[in-house]
């Protein structure tokens, strides 16, 4: 690097000092509003076993013997269901305020005739799983979805079995004790509904080598921060005049030298905001009150290998920014370029849902998008490291949003 | 207000927009973007991986279940492993969440559960940590099994309770021909809403992509506001009257925002995320005037584009978390969240009674303007 190019870094050093407290504080803000909603959705997990419970209203025809056990044996017998905990209500008003006001997540309307229905076999009434329209396209749907519909397979196949043997009783003629043979399979059966863990063996290997949900949404919330940080150092961008490249190209500082300069500039303003908001989560963690309001982050997030990992991921994400502006500008369609990709790229690098929600394609195409290189850097460093795959692709992305921005220069500067 | 003056004026805006091919691009892009992302959304996905090791090779029952679980799509996602160590490798990898290990001779194995109690030889389930999920899916690993059990408990209680030969049995046995409904649920999207659709028609992937969109047309507000400022201050706007310079601020925000919505609406058709055509036209249309209040109202405060860009992020990312895009904010943030037009336009999705609350938004943001404009400031730009 020539004496000039020095100076323009000196230059550079000196803007960035003068836009960092302003951005600085801009991300500092993000990381609060962050951190409050982290907080106010973590307090809803369940204190008592550490893990959600769907908590389902039940009201109509409650009064049935049946229902009656069957809310106990969930809340009381069941091991599988532990996901589950019933509340009563008594009218439906009541039900629809306590999921408006997310007290509940959905409520099971039993009509009259119901139970009937089930006795005899008609299944001709349904429950009605009652949910709230903001929920509609939600996970917690699915899963809900998926506890009705095994619970309606459990109900079936009893009362199959039941039926049938009803009916092989009365062509065998057996009637004297028809109805004691008919309440004990009934029994019998409930008793294994209840009791279903007992086909199962279930075994827990723990989490080594790989993520809990709390380190999970952790590294995720810095990918999100860090995509988003190219519209906050929108500043950095706009100042610049194209004639001034250009002259600088004749003063010797050619098209390599600014691209390098001012892209280490960025870097290093980029990462210093990230150090401020790792530290700042830092010292919660080490002040303990992250247990008791945003669960047990584990010590290699604050580790040496973590913020190596930290500066791969800002170099990735920064080194795109920085060619989409090069490319797109800084003006109106550059920040609505860099919004749109940096959303969309979160959210195919399975920043927004876990990437184990999405599809194997966002997968494989996560491995090649800046925010899904940050993301397996953070996620892998301290323990497997991110694989082959990630690295080969973090250097050959580098080089192409690189060759990119000294083609973008290159244009500006032929237009100046 | 002379309206040729102004018809000119918004065509001008856009001539200038549209003579950028960069505009034009990201304009096609964020379509492309849109229909691509639905594309991809609607392959194979579930909430969690689950690798499955089940030797249907001579267990009639195991060949049923493993085609059940290929055929079904549901919260799951099957994988199926060589081998119950490869099946568990995948577990301790973290390629999958569960591994669900079957025995052999499943039937078997659940006659005799049927006849003398549970059996010794359950299904492993190999899990890397307990989770509300995993406890679910559970559940649905018991339903692949539990109709045959049942069927297995009738047929023990009809040899040991009723006595019955293996041959009376088969002249008594109509299990097969036993007609129960098998759904007992009706799901109703029905609180807060009055349009119900079908379970099946949940897509928590495609979902976000309105929200994005939503708040992308925000964003092109507040873009078009730093655009016209960066003009005024590069003197381009010298030639109008100090008064008209306001007008002409909210005239470029509109121009901008118009098309921004109405490529929003050509997205949300092209990629064919479930609408009510009729609904969906209006809310959008409401959308489009709020976000430009909203943005004109908003962007009245800085006095610099600097300190608007400044701002613009923390909103993009307050907006995220406040409108139901990928979450669904705590209750008590509504009245916050209500400040935002991207809230009533993605809750009137599903609930066509917020078009009442985009249509209160209108004036009480106009109201809100001219308030700012002439009582607070004075009438100063």
């Amino acid at each position: 690097m020539n004496n000039r190019s020095l100076s323009y870094l000196r230059l550079q050093y000196k803007r960035a000092k003068k836009l960092l407290p302003g951005i600085l504080a801009l991300f500092l803000a993000f990381f609060a509003v962050i951190t409050v909603v982290a907080v106010v959705l973590y307090s809803k997990r369940d204190e008592k076993d550490s893990k959600v419970r769907y908590r389902i209203g039940i009201m109509g025809e409650t009064d049935s013997s049946f229902v009656e056990f069957g809310i106990k044996a969930v809340d009381n017998l069941d091991d599988i269901g532990t996901a589950l905990e019933f509340i009563q209500f008594a009218d439906e008003k009541e039900a629809a305020r306590a999921i408006d006001d997310n007290e509940i997540s959905v409520y099971i309307f039993i009509p009259d005739g119901f139970i009937d229905s089930v006795e005899c076999g008609r299944n001709d009434i349904k429950l009605i799983c009652v949910a709230h329209e903001r929920n509609r396209d939600s996970i917690q749907a699915v899963v809900i979805r998926e506890l009705l519909y095994s619970a309606s397979t459990f109900l079936t196949a009893s009362q199959c079995s039941i039926f049938s043997l009803q009916e092989v009783m009365e062509k065998s003629g057996i009637t004297g004790s028809f109805w004691e043979i008919t309440d004990d399979i009934n029994l019998r059966l409930l008793l294994d509904i209840v009791s279903r863990s007992e086909f199962l063996k279930v075994k827990n290997i723990g989490i080594s080598g790989a993520e809990g949900i709390e380190e999970y949404y952790f590294c995720a919330v810095i990918v999100i921060m860090l995509s988003l940080f190219s519209l906050a150092a929108n500043t950095f961008f706009v100042k610049k005049g194209e004639g001034l490249e250009r002259q600088l190209k004749f003063g010797g500082v050619g098209t390599f030298g600014q691209v390098l300069t001012e892209y280490f500039s960025y870097f290093c303003v980029s990462f210093l905001c990230l150090l401020a908001v790792w530290l700042t989560a830092l010292v919660i963690v080490k002040s303990g009150i992250n247990k008791s309001i945003l669960g047990v982050f584990p010590d290699r997030l604050f580790s040496a290998d973590f913020f190596w990992a930290l500066a791969g991921a800002v170099m990735i994400i920064s080194a795109f920014q920085f060619a989409l502006y090069e490319i797109c500008g800084a003006g109106i369609g550059g920040m609505m370029i860099q919004f749109v990709l940096a959303v969309f790229t979160c959210f195919i690098s399975g920043t927004f849902y876990p990437i184990s929600f999405l599809p194997d394609i966002f997968d494989t195409l996560g491995t090649f998008l800046p925010a899904g290189i940050g993301m397996r850097f953070l996620l892998y460093s301290g323990t497997e490291g991110p694989s082959g795959l990630t690295v080969a692709a973090f250097f050959g992305i580098l080089l192409l949003c690189f060759g990119a921005s000294l083609y973008g220069r290159n244009k500006h500067m032929e237009r100046a | 207000m002379n309206m040729r003056e102004l018809f000119t004026r918004l065509f001008l805006f856009q001539k200038r927009l549209f003579k950028s091919y960069g505009f034009i691009a990201l304009f096609l892009c964020v379509v492309a973007i849109t229909v691509g992302f639905k594309g991809l959304s609607s392959a194979e996905h579930g909430a969690l991986k689950i690798s499955v090791y089940i030797d249907d090779r001579a267990d009639k029952l195991a060949h049923e279940i493993k085609e059940r679980m290929a055929r079904g799509k549901s919260l799951l996602r099957y994988s199926f492993a060589d081998s119950a160590d490869a099946a568990e490798g995948a577990v301790e990898s973290g390629k999958a969440d569960a591994a669900w290990i079957f025995p052999r001779n499943l039937a078997q194995i659940l006659d005799d559960a049927a006849a003398e109690g549970f059996p010794g030889e359950a299904i492993r389930v190999v899990q890397r940590e307990e989770t509300v999920l995993l406890s679910a899916s559970r559940n649905i690993l018991v339903s692949f099994i539990y109709p045959e059990y049942a069927r297995a408990v009738y047929e023990a209680y009809a040899h040991a309770e009723l006595g019955l030969s293996d041959e009376d049995f088969a002249l008594y046995d109509d299990f097969e021909h036993m007609n129960v409904n098998e759904n007992l649920f009706e799901i109703n999207f029905s609180v807060g809403g009055s349009r119900e659709r079908m379970a099946e028609d949940i897509n928590y992937i495609a979902s976000p992509i309105r929200g994005i969109l939503a708040l992308w047309v925000l964003l092109c507000g507040f873009a078009g506001a730093v655009y016209i400022r960066r003009d005024e201050s590069a003197g381009k706007l010298a030639l109008y009257p100090l008064t008209k310079i306001q007008g002409i601020r909210a005239e470029f925000i509109g121009v901008v925002v118009f098309d921004a919505t109405i490529i929003m609406g050509i997205s949300l058709f092209l990629s064919g995320i479930p609408t009510d055509p009729a609904i969906d036209v209006l809310s959008l249309l409401l959308y489009g005037i709020c976000a430009w209040l909203f943005t004109v109202f908003v962007s009245g405060f800085f006095a610099r584009s600097e300190s608007l860009v400044v701002f613009i992020p923390f909103l993009m990312v307050a907006s995220m978390i406040l409108c139901p895009v990928f979450i669904v904010s705590p209750a008590f943030l509504e009245p916050l969240s209500a400040l935002n037009p991207a809230f009533f336009y993605l809750r009137c999705v599903n609930n066509p009674a917020f078009i009442f609350n985009q249509l209160v938004y209108i004036p009480a943001a106009m109201l809100l303007i001219v308030l700012w404009s002439k009582i607070i400031k004075g009438g100063k730009i």
